[in-house]
Parts: structure tokens; sequence; C-alpha cells
């Protein structure tokens, strides 16, 4: 009984660290030939507004916000790069996570004048999850190129300008972008999104609910946040499974089938719950091993907390115990060598003694 | 009163590992005389990265800020002192003063206590590093300290 209140102890603590951390987490890595994302803004602020991209046509999307030095130093850059290949090459500068009004932006724009002489736009959350976030960028200026099928020839934070007079003579660029970003779990433990706030808001009004049991005001809260914001409720998503998994637990694994057929963001996040579930159904601990095994997994979430824990505590529901003590020991020793590891080496460890006494 | 220096941590933020953070946080905390209280938190910065100063005019990069959540024990005495090798310049790209701290930055600020210790407060500090190519967003590092 110890064991258990220990573990849903642990459990509710990794997510309310997400919480508080990681309203939105990696989701799947964006890849060079892949068809480009739509383009989707709040506002254009420069240019004539573009709702798809045309074919022949190649495409920079770049993304700033007023607080980034190296952003604005870049802008020049840009608005050369537009002139030089006036026709063949469209830029558009996509202002996000920026806090700043739209008027303040829109001033800095025009103040901006002939140094930022391509279109702008301001996000309205989509772009920075449907390109920011899969780019695994670390920050900002990241810049994407559209090549003239509309999918995406390349992305990064340097090199645009090699990548661009590739992609407009229709040569190929190889994917460094890949090799200079090793599976780095994307920039999403630092965002401090423009919905944070209401996030946090109603993460805190939730997570309440749950401590008490009360998971059927969840799933209403749930719902009108759905009703007044698509974003925050994307973001609040975890507490919600957390309540349906308890309220109705058929309904959750059809959600939780979905979304890894979707392959969707919060897939690792929500296998974390199960996992840490007991007396679930089967298909549940199934269904997050075969998500979890390293063959399957996402190349950005293979050395990640959730997936290396998640398995061997799969393993472990399904009564493999041996394998979970392999998986998890593996893991532990890897901690070992990484400087910083040590908070997550003390939980690993105590949860390996749990699995050897019921061996 | 028997007052001990202690040091406590910084909730963790992330679940990934902090190694890949270019910014790392640490807090400290020391007895002063009539019970008062000396609170550091130091960022070591990675090299070829800056994080921004707290004092700095609107309009630019993200200044540095430290907030306390409210406990009517715990009275905040001014604003943080920066102890660190500060970098200021005219930046033409933001078209103000600019200040910035590479390798390692304390903000140290003074605390009184009112009533029985151990005092707990908790607090967040917002900070923006940049290297010569990016800028992370802004993020927030939240902090729990132990005054005892």
């Amino acid at each position: 009984m110890r064991n258990s209140f220990r573990l849903v102890k642990r459990a509710f603590l990794m997510m309310c660290l997400g919480f508080f951390i990681i309203p939105v987490y990696g989701q799947q890595r964006m890849k060079i030939g892949q068809k480009a994302p739509q383009i989707q803004v709040r506002t254009w602020l420069k240019g004539v507004p573009v709702k798809e991209f045309a074919t022949g046509k190649v495409y920079v999307i770049e993304f700033w916000a007023t607080w980034c030095k190296p952003c604005i130093e870049l802008m020049p850059e840009l608005s050369d790069l537009a002139r030089k290949y006036k026709g063949k090459v469209e830029v558009i500068g996509i202002n996000i996570l920026d806090h700043s009004p739209e008027a303040k932006i829109a001033a800095f724009v025009i103040n901006m004048g002939d140094k930022m002489e391509y279109s702008v736009a301001l996000d309205d959350g989509t772009m920075r999850e449907n390109w920011f976030l899969p780019s695994g960028s670390r920050g900002i200026p990241v810049s994407f190129v559209i090549d003239q099928r509309g999918s995406v020839a390349w992305y990064g934070n340097n090199g645009l300008e090699e990548a661009v007079a590739k992609v407009v003579k229709g040569e190929s660029v190889t994917s460094f972008t890949d090799e200079a970003n090793p599976s780095t779990p994307g920039i999403t433990e630092y965002l401090f999104m423009p919905e944070s706030e209401s996030i946090l808001k109603a993460s805190e009004k939730l997570n309440a609910y749950i401590r008490n049991k009360e998971y059927k005001k969840v799933l209403l809260m749930y719902e009108r946040l759905s009703n007044d914001s698509a974003q925050v409720a994307r973001g609040v998503f975890s507490l919600y499974f957390e309540a349906l998994i308890n309220e109705n637990p058929q309904q959750a694994f059809t959600v939780y089938k979905n979304l890894i057929q979707q392959k969707d963001r919060w897939q690792y996040w929500i296998s974390w719950i199960v996992v840490h579930k007991m007396n679930l159904d089967k298909e549940f601990y199934l269904l997050a091993k075969a998500l979890l095994e390293p063959a399957s997994v996402d190349r950005a979430w293979s050395g990640q907390t959730l997936v290396r824990e998640g398995l061997p505590e799969a393993y472990y529901r399904l009564g493999e115990k041996s394998q979970a003590v392999i998986l998890l020991q593996k893991w532990i020793d890897e901690l070992k060598q990484i400087e910083g590891g040590e908070m997550l080496v003390k939980t690993a460890e105590s949860r390996l003694k749990t699995y050897n006494e019921n061996l | 009163m028997k007052k001990i220096a202690s040091v406590l941590f910084i909730v963790l933020t992330a679940l990934a590992l902090k190694a890949q953070q270019p910014v790392k946080w640490t807090t400290s905390a020391k007895a002063l005389k009539d019970n008062k209280f000396e609170i550091r938190l130091t960022a070591k910065i990675s090299e070829g990265w800056y994080i921004y100063s707290q004092y700095m005019a609107a309009n630019g990069p993200i200044p540095t800020s430290i907030s306390y959540e409210k406990n009517p024990q715990v009275e905040a005495l001014g604003k943080a002192m920066e102890v660190g090798v500060l970098r200021q310049k005219y930046d033409s790209t933001f078209g103000m003063e600019i200040k910035v701290f590479l390798g390692q930055v304390e903000f140290v600020q003074q605390v009184a206590v009112k009533g029985n210790l151990p005092v707990i407060l908790d607090g967040e500090v917002m900070y923006m590093g940049c290297n010569a190519e990016v800028c992370m967003p802004p993020q927030v590092e939240k902090f729990k300290i132990t005054l005892k």
C-alpha cells in the first residue's frame, strides 16, 4: 500500500512538474522532404497574405520576436534575400512567442522600414505548434525553406542563404539540420507561451479536483475549456486524461489508441500516466509497451525519462519483471554518466528496488 | 534563535536532462543579523551565452526578473543586487543601453523574516538567454528556499 502511494505521488509530481514547465511537450520531429504544414496566422502586418504554398515558388518562413537580437540582426539579410530572388522566393517573417501587444509589434515592423522588406505576420499559436516545436530548435531565429513542390527542403538556425541558393536551382539540401541537432528534446521545456498563464491557472484547478478524486468536474471543466480555447485545452490534456482513465477507462483506451495512431505530441506523456496506473486492462500496457520500445520510439524522445522509465514500467505491469529490471538498470547506468542526473538516478533506483522486491 | 545557513534546491524545471540547458540555476540562503537573511540565486551561463540584467529599460530584450510568492512572514528588502561581471553598452539593434552577464551572475536579495523559523519562501526567476545566433524564449525557473 505504501508503495502504491509512493508511485501515485511520484506520477503526480511528474505531472505537476510537467504542467508548470511543459505546457506543450515535444512532438514528432519535422522531416526534410515532408509536406510543409499549412500556413495559418492571426494577422498579416505586411505583404499579401499567403494562404497556401504555390507550386513552383520557394518560400522562406522565418520565426522572430521583438526581444530577439539575433532575429533583428538577421532582418536586413532576409530583405536582401527577398530582393535577390524576387518572384522566385517569398520570404515571410512570423512573429512568435512575443508578449508585446499587436500594435507594438506593428510599430516595430513599420520602424524597421526597408530592413524588413518582406511579408510579416503574427502567429496565433498554430505556427509555433506545427512548425517551430517540431523543428526541435533551441531558440529563434529559425528558418524553414519550402521547395517548389511545397515540401520542407531545409530548416535551421544558420545556413539559410546557401540552402535557398540550392533549392532555387532545384537541388536538394543535405539534411544537415538533423545532424546539427541530434535528438534534442526540442525547445518545449523552455516555452513561455502566450497561453501559459491560462494553462497554469486551469491546471491548478484541475489538479485540485484530481487530488479530491472529483473526476467528473475535471471532465466538465475540460469541455468548457475546449469550447473557449483549443490551445489552453491542449495544454491541460494530460489532466483531462488522468480524470478520464479513472472515470471511464474504456473511453480513455480509445483516446489513448487514437493519440498513438495520430502520433500526437501527448502520446509519451499519456503513456507515463497509463503505465503508472495499476489494474488497467492489459491492452493499455501492451499499447504503451509497443510505443515505448526503442525500435518504434521517436528519435527525439529516445533519451527521455518518460520513455526510458515508462518502458520498464510497462513490462512490470505486464508481469515481465526481470525485463523491467534489466531495462531500468540500463537507464540508471546511463544516467550515472550524465552531469546533473543525480536526482533522476535516485528516483529510478527507488523504483528498481520495488521491482527487485517483487521479482 | 538558532540560525544556520541553509542551502536548498531549485525546483527542477525540466524532465529533460539539465545538461542541455545553457543556463543553470542554484539557490542558497545565509542567515544575517536581526532576523535578516541573504538569498542568492546563481546563474551559471554556458560559454557563448549571456543573460540580461534586471535593470534595463523596456522596449528591448526582456530583463531578468525575480518575484516571490506572497508570504506574510517574509519581506524583501529592496531589489536584488547583481554580482558578476556586467557588460554594458549601447546596442544599436534595440537603440538602448543593454546590460548582460556572461559566465556567472549572482542575484543577491536581503529579506527580513517575522515569526518562527523555518520559513519557506517560494519564488520564480524569469530570464532569457541568447548566444550570437539564437535566443531562447523567456523562461521561468521556480525555486523554493527554506530560511532557518
